[in-house]
């Protein structure tokens, strides 16, 4: 019998823009979401059901945000997925024989083959193209909880000078969450933990149980939180706020002694996109010729060295042995000190973006497999649990206001505010407004009628001018030209139809038409969110 | 021979069926300048098939510039294709050559052939009307012509402005105060600290729409006020020397510290119970030292309270390693 002191909970944001271009397959953003299908998401679905399969008992919290749902959901994006791991395939098949004569490379050619094949029969035929209805099957097995997000990811602490916009980010998530999961919703994913106490209100309107803050969210709260972040708080307005733990995320982030630097584990930056001979790799890498990454790859981090070794998944899966065990071991000391001084068992909260195991970390999910599977038949003093088993358990919450924060570098509002993406705001200030005007000036268009069509229209530019992605991207320095073209398609859509709808001027049919194919997202949109 | 002239006369099925698919606003040009030249000469004859391939021409490259990215490649892989139906046709024919009506029928089927494929290519390029997407090129607006200030908070010390005033008030003040208005006088922003009741000024210039303001107070609720000052030297139009624009939006500066503020020896904490919604006050005098505690076990102290928060989300944990 375990003594059991505190609980651990891991909470995964798994969230791309939403990238959808009928009009062209050139676009390499598309990518993002085919790569983070193979190399996250279907890696995760495999070990939960493996543990599920092995009989233990595990939590994982996972944030599926709506973009990803609704291009997860999305028929062409489906087909485009399946050409993708066809061509990876046929190219993996290819290295076979490339590779033929170098044994540690070829085994690694055929891992993956076999790797691409079998995902090619997961997404075909064991889920039939929809991984939504994968993750949904966990959540009601309870092992998973899936938790909400806004809209488009837009970034509240800048929204909020218009706060119907924040309400009706909040609103079209929480509407989004419900068409594909039948359980209530009990926590959202604050996009980049972006705190402001103006959302609470709203968050509690839609049913919002608890969200997940920095760190300092938590520890520069009024007043003072007396168990740190290791309990959850109760904003004023009735929220409850987790806060990252620092300790187990630093053992994971920290770029000197972080677990995906181990090296053992897989290069990410050395792959046959750039390696292999140029007229071979030609039809495999980007459609003008440039040379992009292929998710083949065969070197490992090896050191702080430009000679890398050849990856070795035995060598691989030892460090993810070393690692779990590593973190288990850390918790199980953190936890025995932490509940000599609390009167209630502690809650280690640690977040992650989704992406970092198996995209960025490719064993990570194995990471999280072994240690889950350690935590369930080791002998230890916690469990995994789900932020909302949590607050069942220990309602007694201690009343604070959240620091406004975000998970951003410095950790406040740098990444989306700052001299490169600075000019953005106002175009989205001005465009929620006149949102809000819009919805003012035409309430309750009757349905199927073409103004709620075109006004339907309006709010979805307007949300996914608000991704907070572009923002990042520009800051970030890569495929900026892409993340500005997105704010000004956007942008530039939503302002035409403004004029259109406010001059009382013939909206051309085939234009309307034409981005309502492109901007598919959020059928079911209703623009009264912003009356 | 014979072979050479089936090729000329495939290339000419080409050439035929390019003028013959040219755009349908090219062969009305064609048509009009056919109709200013009713008696036609064969010079003049010539001049018209010149502006037909001519306007077919600008007609194509119009189509091409229409299409975007994917329909150019489109465009090169069905070229692709009737390279090689030509190339086809161009293998088959010398089997063909030996009968001369055989190889008239093939000559014209392969001319039909081609003439299709090339009728399917080019309608499709050429009339943008009927391309499957809207061509589109936005830049964001300049301005939107409203008078408006917004403040926003980039971390606990810095805020930031954008402002913009709108042609109408920017005439109105001209018409109050003269034309020169704007020359003779600066503009300034007015930095309110509600919470601990002070205000700074800042001078700022006219070329600017935006500015980083840094503030010492964190944890306080500000507002910015956009005004107008002489410029130095300048004769002062305005009554207290100060002309109100606009204000902004209030904004809070964040937090950047713990909040040890609270006494020492004791203090009651607040407790919700989120079932019941019922709130229950406790001493905690026996916790203070354990809560230290905790705060410590996070590498923090009253002395030391800053971390380097870094971001997860944005960087790549692998990418340092060499």
């Amino acid at each position: 019998m375990k003594n059991i002191k505190g609980y651990v909970s891991f909470v995964l944001h798994a969230h791309l823009p939403f990238v959808h271009h009928p009009e062209s397959e050139d676009y390499l953003e598309e990518q993002w979401l085919y790569e983070a299908i193979s190399e996250t998401y279907i890696p995760l679905i495999l070990r939960f059901q493996k543990l599920v399969d092995e009989g233990v008992d595990f939590r994982f919290t996972m944030s599926l945000t709506p973009p990803l749902l609704n291009m997860l959901d999305n028929k062409m994006l489906q087909e485009r997925y399946i050409k993708y791991l066809k061509k990876h395939i046929e190219l993996a098949g290819k290295e076979i024989i490339r590779t033929k004569d170098n044994p540690r490379i070829n085994k690694l050619s055929h891992y993956y083959y076999d790797r691409y094949s079998n995902d090619l029969h997961v997404f075909k035929d064991v889920y039939n193209c929809n991984l939504i209805s994968a993750f949904k099957k966990f959540q009601d097995l309870g092992v998973l909880e899936i938790i909400g997000c806004g809209a488009t990811h837009g970034y509240f602490p800048i929204l909020y000078v218009n706060e119907k916009t924040v309400r009706a980010q909040i609103g079209i998530g929480v509407q989004t969450y419900y068409k594909y999961f039948d359980k209530p919703i009990k926590g959202f994913w604050l996009p980049e933990c972006g705190y402001v106490p103006e959302a609470d209100k709203y968050l509690r309107e839609f049913g919002i149980e608890y969200v997940l803050t920095e760190t300092h969210g938590i520890l520069y709260a009024d007043p003072t939180p007396i168990y740190g972040t290791y309990a959850p708080i109760v904003s004023p307005d009735g929220v409850v706020a987790f806060g990252r733990d620092l300790e187990s995320s630093r053992q994971v982030w920290s770029s000197i002694n972080g677990y995906p630097g181990d090296f053992n584990y897989r290069e990410f930056y050395r792959d046959i996109g750039y390696d292999a001979p140029y007229d071979y790799i030609k039809p495999y890498i980007a459609s003008n010729g440039v040379r992009v990454s292929t998710g083949i790859r065969y070197h490992r981090i090896t050191g702080k060295t430009e000679n890398k070794d050849i990856y070795d998944l035995q060598w691989a899966q030892d460090s993810v042995n070393n690692n779990a065990g590593h973190f288990f071991d850390c918790r199980n000391a953190q936890i025995d000190y932490l509940s000599k001084h609390m009167d209630k068992p502690p809650i280690i909260v640690c977040p992650y973006d989704a992406e970092l195991y198996g995209h960025w970390w490719y064993e990570g999910p194995d990471f999280l497999y072994t240690l889950a599977k350690k935590i369930y038949y080791d002998d230890c003093n916690f469990k995994l649990i789900t932020p909302s088993e949590y607050i069942d358990m220990y309602p007694e919450i201690q009343e604070c206001t959240p620091c406004r924060s975000s998970w951003g570098a410095k950790g406040y509002s740098e990444v989306w505010l700052n001299p490169t993406n600075d000019y953005v705001h106002k175009h989205l200030h001005t465009a929620g407004e006149r949102m809000c005007k819009l919805a003012k000036m035409f309430p309750n268009e009757p349905k199927k009628s073409r103004k709620r069509r075109i006004l339907n229209q309006c709010a979805r530019e307007l949300v996914l001018a608000q991704s907070s992605d572009w923002l990042f991207i520009i800051t970030n320095g890569t495929m900026v030209d892409y993340a500005k073209k997105r704010i000004k398609d956007h942008i530039g859509r939503f302002t035409k139809m403004y004029n259109a709808l406010i001059n009382n001027e013939e909206l051309d049919e085939k234009f309307l038409k034409d981005i309502e194919a492109k901007d598919c997202i959020f059928p079911d949109i209703d623009y009264m969110i912003y009356y | 021979m014979p072979r050479k002239s089936k090729e000329e006369l495939l290339e000419k099925d080409i050439l035929d069926s390019k003028k013959t698919n040219s755009t349908k606003p090219s062969t009305v040009k064609a048509k009009a300048t056919k109709k200013t030249s009713e008696e036609t000469s064969v010079a003049k004859k010539a001049a018209t098939s010149k502006t037909k391939t001519a306007s077919s021409k600008s007609a194509t490259a119009r189509a091409k510039k229409a299409v975007s990215k994917t329909t150019t490649t489109k465009s090169k892989t069905s070229k692709k294709a009737t390279k090689s139906k030509t190339t086809v046709a161009k293998s088959k024919a010398p089997k063909t050559a030996t009968k001369s009506k055989a190889k008239k029928v093939v000559k014209r089927k392969l001319g039909n052939k081609a003439q299709k494929l090339l009728s399917k290519t080019f309608t499709k390029i050429a009339k943008p009307e009927e391309l499957p997407f809207v061509l589109e090129y936005y830049d964001l607006p300049y301005k939107y012509n409203k008078t408006v200030i917004k403040a926003l908070a980039q971390n606990p010390n810095t805020l930031f402005v954008y402002w913009e005033i709108s042609d109408e008030d920017v005439q109105n003040i001209k018409d109050k105060f003269g034309e020169d208005i704007f020359y003779t006088t600066k503009p300034v922003l007015i930095i309110h600290n509600l919470t601990d009741k002070y205000s700074f000024e800042i001078d700022i210039n006219d070329f600017a729409n935006n500015w980083y303001i840094h503030v010492n107070d964190t944890k306080c609720q500000y507002v910015i006020e956009l005004g107008r000052r002489p410029k130095e030297g300048e004769v002062n139009h305005f009554p207290d020397n100060y002309l109100y624009v606009t204000s902004s939006n209030m904004i809070e500066s964040p937090n950047d510290h713990v909040l040890f503020y609270d006494s020492e020896q004791f203090r009651q904490v607040r407790f919700k119970n989120i079932h019941t919604n019922k709130y229950t006050t406790r001493v905690i005098k026996p916790f203070l030292k354990n809560m230290y505690e905790l705060y410590r076990s996070l590498h923090l102290d009253k002395e030391n309270v800053s971390f380097d928060f870094k971001n997860p989300s944005s960087q790549n944990p692998t990418s340092n390693v060499y």
